[in-house]
C-alpha cells in the first residue's frame, strides 16, 4: 500500500502510534516544527537523544556509510558514517531535508529504512539494528517511489505541530495559538521562526519594536492578534 | 461597522492584516476600503472578507483594530451566542433594523478593541474629532451630528456612547458625572430613549466581563447568555421592529450548586509569617505573636505591656474571573492579619465548585486553593452556599467580591439579588478589593 493513502492519527501527538510506526516521513512547509516534533517524539519513545542527519544535493553516500581516511599515524583507517553509528548504538535517527538528497544517497538510505535497519559497509560488514527513523522534507518532489514506500506513514504537517504550539506558548503567552491560527490563511501565515525571534527580542526591546524587527509589515496585525488573545484586563471600560 | 453582505473594493495589499491569526478561519480576502465607499471599514465574517484602510495614521490603525474586534467576536464565542443574528424572520433590509444590528455589534467591538488596545478606541473616526477635554463643546458637536442623522440617531448615540465609555468612563457612568459634564451629556441623551445609555453600559460591562473569563477559563457558559440577553435588550431599544424577540434561557431548573469543602489547613499546613516578626519569633495557635521586643514599658506601674492580639475575622474570597484575585493579594492579607480564617471559592463551567479554607488560626495551607481544588476555574455558581458557610463562622464576616454572582440557569440579576439579601440578613460585609479588606480589619469592630 502506498503510504500516502494512510489516514492515521497524528504521530506527533499520538505517542502510542509513534511506538509502532518506526519509519515516518513528515512533509510540510518550513518552520512548522517538523524537526522539533520528531526530536521530541523520538526522545520520548526511545529514551535516547536522536542523531540528526542533514542532507543536501552535494552529499555523498560515503559520508553516510563511512570511508577510509588517514589516521594520526599516517595509516588509512575506516571511519564509520552516521548510519552504521546509529545502528550500532540503536539511536533514533532524524533525516532532515530528504527531498534534497541526490539519488546515490537515497539508494544508500534504502537499507537503513528496512526493518530492522541494515547497512552494508564498504568493508563488506553488515550492521543492523532496530532503530526508529523519522525523516522530514518540504515536499515529496525528488523522493524516489522506492524510498517513499519504505515509510510506514507519510504525515503532512501544514500548520505548527501541537508540540511547537505549546512550546511557543511557553515562550510568550498565547504566541503559539496566534501563529497556529494564522496558518488558516496560508498566504498570510506567520512564520514560527519569526515568532521565536520576536519572543527572544522581547527580552531586550519593547513589544512594538520587537514585532517590527521580527515581522516587518506583519507586525501590526500580529500584535493585534496577540492582543485579542491576551486582553489587558486592567483597564476594563465602565 | 459589520456588514451582513460582502463589501467589495479595489486596492492592493500594502499592509497585510491577518484576520486568520485572530479567527482561525480562512483564507481571507483583505481589500483596501475604496475612498468613495462611505464607510471606513467593513467585515463579512461568514464570507471571510475584510475591507480596511491600509494607511498608517491613527485613524486607520483604529479602524483596523475595530474590524479585527468584530472578527474576534466570532472566535471568543460571542457571535455564536447571539441567536438574534441567525433568525430568518427579522427583516435586515429595513434600514433602521440593519443600523441597529450594526450598532449593537459596534458596542461589543468597541469594548473588545479597548480591552486589547486601550488607545485604539480614541482614534476612531466617530470620537477622534470630539474635544474630550471640553465636555460641553464635545456634547454640542455630538448633538449636531445626531440631529443631522435623525433616522440613525439612537444607533449613532449607542456607538459613540460605548466608545466614550471606553475612553472616559466618567462621561457616561451615572455615578461619576457632575457639573457641566452631566449637564451637557444629558442634553445629548435627551434625543434618544432614556434606557439606551444604560443598555449600552450593561452590554459593554457584560462583554468586558466575558472577555476576561475567556482569558482565564475555557468556557463562560452563563456569561455568554448574559451578553446575548443584554445585546437583545439594546437591539429592542434601537430597532422597534424586533420588540417581540426574546432570548430563550435554558429550561433547566435554577439551583445553586453545593461546593466541595476542602480544609487546606487540616493536614498539610505551615505557619503564617507576620511581617513584623523577627527571626525566631514564635506564633501562638491563635496567630498572636509572642515576642519580647513587643513588650514595651508602660506608665501604669506594670513593667511592660503584653503583646496585642491580631485582629481576627473570617474572610471569604470570591476567586471568579471578574475579581482578578492574585496570590500576592492573599499573601499580603495573611501577613497583615495572620489570625484570620480565610477561605476561597470559585465554580467552573460545569456548574460545580469548591470552597477551600486556605488559612486558619495562624496556619496556612501549604498549597494554593487551585491546587487543593482543581475544580475552581474562575466561575461563580456557588456564591450563595459559600455565603451560608460564612454565616456560620465567627464575626466579623467579610465577603471579598465584586457582587457579580451568577446563579445557574437563572435570569441575570437573580443570583446577585439573592446573595445581597442573604449577606445583609446575616451580618456579612461585602468588600470590593483586597486593600479595603486590610483597612476594614484594622478598624475596630463596633
Amino acid at each position: 500500500m502506498n503510504p500516502q493513502t494512510h489516514t492515521l492519527n497524528d504521530p506527533t501527538t499520538d505517542r502510542a502510534l509513534a511506538h509502532v510506526l518506526t519509519r515516518v516521513l513528515l512533509v510540510g512547509p518550513p518552520g512548522v516544527g517538523k524537526s522539533y516534533a520528531a526530536r521530541e517524539v523520538l526522545s520520548h519513545v526511545t529514551g535516547k537523544d536522536p542523531l540528526q542527519l542533514f542532507l543536501n544535493p552535494d552529499q555523498m553516500a560515503q559520508e553516510l556509510l563511512g570511508f577510509y581516511a588517514p589516521g594520526p599515524d599516517g595509516a588509512f583507517a575506516f571511519r564509520e558514517g552516521i548510519l552504521p553509528k546509529a545502528c550500532r548504538q540503536c539511536s533514533p535517527l532524524i533525516i532532515e531535508e530528504l527531498g534534497r538528497a541526490p539519488e546515490s544517497v537515497q539508494d544508500a538510505l534504502l537499507g537503513i529504512l528496512e526493518k530492522p535497519a541494515r547497512v552494508t559497509l564498504p568493508t563488506g560488514e553488515v550492521v543492523s539494528g532496530p532503530i526508529h527513523i523519522w525523516a522530514t522534507s518540504n515536499s515529496l518532489d525528488g523522493i524516489s517511489p522506492a524510498l517513499l514506500s519504505r515509510f510506514d506513514l507519510v504525515h503532512h504537517v501544514n500548520a505548527p505541530t501541537p508540540s511547537l504550539q505549546a512550546w511557543l506558548n511557553e515562550q510568550t503567552q498565547f504566541l503559539g495559538d496566534v501563529v497556529t491560527r494564522s496558518f488558516a490563511d496560508p498566504s498570510r501565515a506567520i512564520d514560527p521562526r519569526r515568532a521565536v525571534l520576536y519572543s527572544e527580542l522581547l527580552r531586550h526591546f519593547s513589544r512594538d519594536r520587537a514585532a517590527s524587527i521580527a515581522l516587518g509589515d506583519m507586525a501590526e496585525s500580529f500584535l493585534r492578534a496577540v492582543d485579542m488573545a491576551t486582553p489587558d484586563l486592567e483597564e476594563t471600560p465602565y | 461597522m459589520q456588514s451582513r453582505t460582502a463589501q467589495r473594493g479595489s486596492g492592493s495589499g500594502r499592509v497585510a492584516p491577518n484576520p486568520a491569526a485572530i479567527s482561525g478561519t480562512g483564507p481571507w480576502t483583505v481589500r483596501e476600503t475604496p475612498p468613495d465607499a462611505g464607510y471606513s471599514g467593513a467585515v463579512n465574517v461568514e464570507g471571510c472578507e475584510l475591507a480596511v484602510p491600509f494607511g498608517h495614521d491613527d485613524a486607520d490603525r483604529a479602524t483596523r483594530c475595530h474590524e479585527d474586534a468584530h472578527i474576534a467576536q466570532e472566535r471568543i464565542g460571542i457571535g455564536s451566542a447571539l441567536p438574534l443574528w441567525k433568525l430568518p424572520d427579522i427583516d435586515y433590509t429595513d434600514p433602521v433594523t440593519h443600523s441597529a444590528y450594526q450598532a449593537v455589534h459596534d458596542v461589543i467591538a468597541n469594548t473588545l478593541a479597548h480591552s486589547s488596545r486601550p488607545d485604539s478606541v480614541a482614534a476612531l473616526p466617530m470620537v477622534m474629532d470630539l474635544p474630550l477635554d471640553k465636555p460641553r463643546k464635545a456634547a454640542t458637536m455630538l448633538k449636531t451630528v445626531m440631529d443631522a442623522n435623525p433616522l440613525g440617531r439612537a444607533q449613532l448615540f449607542a456607538r459613540t456612547w460605548s466608545a466614550l465609555g471606553c475612553i472616559r468612563p466618567s462621561y457616561v457612568d451615572r455615578a461619576a458625572p457632575c457639573g457641566s459634564v452631566a449637564w451637557t451629556y444629558s442634553r445629548v441623551r435627551r434625543g434618544v430613549k432614556p434606557n439606551v445609555a444604560q443598555a449600552v453600559r450593561a452590554l459593554a460591562s457584560a462583554t468586558a466581563y466575558y472577555f476576561q473569563g475567556v482569558r482565564r477559563t475555557s468556557a463562560c457558559r452563563g456569561i455568554r447568555e448574559r451578553v446575548a440577553e443584554r445585546a437583545v435588550a439594546l437591539m429592542r431599544l434601537l430597532a422597534p421592529k424586533v420588540q417581540d424577540f426574546d432570548v430563550e434561557l435554558s429550561p433547566e431548573a435554577s439551583e445553586w450548586d453545593t461546593p466541595r469543602f476542602v480544609d487546606g489547613c487540616d493536614a498539610r499546613r505551615k505557619p503564617i509569617r507576620h511581617f513584623d516578626l523577627r527571626r525566631g519569633t514564635r506564633m501562638t495557635r491563635l496567630g498572636v505573636p509572642v515576642a519580647a521586643w513587643r513588650m514595651e514599658p508602660t506608665g501604669d506601674g506594670s513593667i511592660c505591656r503584653l503583646p496585642q492580639r491580631q485582629p481576627a475575622a473570617t474572610v471569604l474570597i470570591d476567586c471568579s474571573g471578574s475579581m482578578q484575585w492574585r496570590d500576592d493579594d492573599l499573601a499580603a492579607l495573611l501577613r497583615a492579619v495572620p489570625a484570620a480564617t480565610v477561605a476561597c471559592y470559585a465554580g467552573n463551567e460545569a456548574g460545580t465548585g469548591a470552597l477551600v479554607v486556605v488559612a486558619r488560626d495562624g496556619w496556612k495551607a501549604s498549597q494554593t486553593a487551585e491546587q487543593l481544588a482543581p475544580e475552581m476555574r474562575g466561575q461563580n455558581y456557588v456564591d450563595l452556599p459559600c455565603l451560608e458557610w460564612l454565616a456560620t463562622q465567627p464575626a466579623p464576616r467579610i465577603w471579598v467580591s465584586d457582587g457579580e454572582s451568577y446563579k445557574p440557569n437563572a435570569r441575570y440579576g437573580e443570583g446577585e439579588r439573592e446573595c445581597a439579601e442573604y449577606a445583609a440578613a446575616h451580618g456579612i460585609e461585602r468588600i470590593q478589593h483586597a486593600a479595603q479588606v486590610l483597612a476594614r480589619l484594622r478598624r475596630p469592630t463596633k
